[in-house]
């Protein structure tokens, strides 16, 4: 014989038929003993005499003298003690035949493998409704994602709709506002009349960098920020910018000071508007949030790297606020007296310093004041003459309107 | 006088709760750990019908299967009536119960019958079609929402079984 089938053998007759512990049975039709050989008690069947009722018992008998078959095999039916048994049954004249074969063992593996199988079958399927539950979950989530960008896009085209319609009446006040003052300070030199037209030339500077930035966080949020390169003198952007500032802080405790290191160049290819409203952002929060001290700018040059900051011994800020900074539409800290804004400056500020290659970030600490650095991409021009008139864009272009009011 | 006994049989895929519902018609208990039967396990419990008489029912817990092969038919020979059990938060324990019902009848021709909707505690984790579960209503089957484990419907279900085996009603 084979080893192989010799060994499965002498397992399987070891392990199941060793110990079959057969035992035959024959009761009437009403279920009572007549006679009986082999160990019962195995089964819960001990102690049996002739006559004995054991319809309690033997309740898998119930029903099968209805059925046509003589013989019936019952497979791991368990047994009065709780022991399992194949079970042939025959149907005779007189009643029944049983014999018993002990199934125990066989149960209790065939159990052990059905329970592992079962269970493993139970999980994936438990997992696989969590997956779909998860996936169904996120398609809910992913379309109120879709109905909010929705929402917000129609948001941002209202916004822009009327920062566009405010812009042009906004900038033909300033305009006017403007020549008004020119012509008051020719022909006439009472000073309340200069402080109302001075008035309203701050009011309007400030209406327009609001809806400028309105525009600009609309051109962001549509991926719409351009660049317009061209040739400019950093000196000439910073001279701007003094005296934006100086008569600000002239009021007020606070010093300003600029800090150009020698190796920036004079003349500088960059889009240098955009390179103003940044450093405008950032001065003009420094001195928002500086009551006294000191406002320092800060310029280097490195490898086509034009690298800025700006320093001040202001209110500063602590964690929480300063993690959210960066996002549109939130206030900095208030100090009290300082107009707030609509939270934009530095959201766009960022934003163009990423458009023109570079990066802003800014450091603070309760009390103790603020640092913004950012740098930009800014390769040196050797002269004027290199390409176009410094100040001036890579191109431009013509405006035409009908609408005289808007000429400034 | 022989007290009346009527054989039944418990059907349905794994682990839909065959054994819990017996355990807990007859002995009124409920265990939360899983235990794959094999098998069969036969119970008993005596029914008061609506008319005063007592029946003895003889309760089969079949292991779980979701096709009656030769040896599973053989332990329905001689049944009276039987209860398909569908797991609520499995589907497919649904389809396999109309499945069954179908090779049953085969086997057994018209037999009274009742469709236990299991684990309705779990009535979170639902996962069967209502419509589906009218459409079998509409068919004249008899459904039971039942809770092993709370013990709602269960006597009930057994009982509606009971009463149409006696008189003889199907399905």
């Amino acid at each position: 014989m084979n080893y192989a089938i010799k060994t499965l053998r002498d397992y399987v007759v070891q392990r199941y038929f060793n110990d079959a512990k057969t035992f035959y049975l024959l009761v009437d039709t009403r279920y009572r003993v007549i006679a009986w050989e082999g160990p019962g008690d195995h089964y819960g069947l001990d102690g049996l005499n002739s006559g004995d009722d054991l319809g309690e018992k033997l309740p898998f008998l119930t029903g099968l003298d209805q059925d046509t078959q003589p013989f019936t095999r019952l497979e791991f039916v368990e047994t009065p003690s709780g022991a399992a048994a194949h079970l042939q049954i025959a149907y005779l004249k007189s009643g029944w035949g049983m014999v018993f074969m002990n199934a125990t063992q066989e149960r209790e593996d065939l159990q052990r493998h059905h329970q592992k199988v079962n269970e493993r079958t139970l999980s994936c399927l438990k997992q696989e409704s969590l997956l779909h539950e998860a996936q169904r979950s996120q398609r809910i989530l992913q379309e109120r994602v879709d109905e909010l960008k929705q929402t917000n896009r129609s948001c941002t085209g209202f916004v822009e709709q009327i920062a566009h319609e405010l812009r042009t009446p906004l900038m033909s006040l300033l305009d006017s506002a403007k020549q008004a003052r020119a012509i008051g300070l020719a022909v006439c030199e009472q000073e309340s009349l200069h402080q109302h037209l001075r008035s309203v030339d701050r009011g309007s500077n400030y209406l327009i960098t609001l809806v400028d930035n309105l525009l600009d966080q609309s051109r962001i949020e549509k991926g719409q920020l351009y660049m317009n390169p061209g040739v400019w003198h950093l000196q000439e952007i910073l001279e701007c910018l003094d005296e934006i500032f100086r008569p600000v802080v002239g009021t007020r405790e606070i010093s300003l000071s600029w800090w150009v290191d020698a190796g920036v160049p004079e003349i500088l290819h960059m889009d240098g508007m955009r390179l103003r409203q940044i450093l405008f952002n950032l001065i003009g929060n420094a001195v928002k949030y500086t009551i006294e001290g000191s406002i320092t700018v800060g310029v280097e040059w490195k490898d086509n790297r034009l690298s800025f900051s700006v320093a001040d011994t202001g209110v500063g800020m602590d964690k929480a606020t300063l993690e959210k900074l960066f996002q549109p539409f939130r206030q900095g800290p208030g100090n009290g007296n300082a107009r707030l804004g609509a939270g934009l400056g530095l959201f766009i500020s960022r934003e163009i310093a990423h458009a023109m290659g570079g990066a802003l970030e800014i450091s603070s600490r309760l009390s103790q004041g603020t640092q913004a650095s950012f740098h930009v991409e800014a390769p040196p021009r050797l002269s004027r003459t290199e390409g176009r008139t410094a100040g001036q864009p890579d191109s431009c272009i013509l405006i035409r309107d009908d609408d005289e009011s808007i000429f400034f | 006088m022989t007290m009346l006994a009527r054989k039944i049989c418990m059907i349905g895929d794994f682990a839909v709760g065959k054994t819990s519902l017996i355990a807990r018609y007859a002995h009124n208990q409920f265990s939360e750990k899983y235990q794959a039967s094999i098998g069969v396990k036969i119970d008993t419990k005596e029914l008061r019908l609506a008319s005063g008489d007592a029946v003895k029912l003889v309760l089969w817990d079949i292991a779980g299967t979701d096709e009656l092969n030769s040896v599973g038919q053989n332990y329905l020979k001689g049944a009276a009536g039987y209860i398909l059990v569908v797991d609520g938060t499995r589907l497919a324990t649904f389809g396999t119960a109309i499945s069954l019902q179908k090779e049953v009848e085969r086997r057994l021709g018209p037999t009274p019958f009742t469709l236990i909707l299991n684990k309705l505690d779990l009535s979170n984790q639902w996962a069967l079609n209502a419509d589906a579960v009218q459409a079998l209503q509409a068919r004249g089957w008899q459904l039971t929402h039942c809770s092993a484990k709370k013990g709602n419907g269960v006597e009930q279900a057994f009982q509606l079984l009971g009463e149409r085996m006696v008189i003889g009603v199907r399905p």
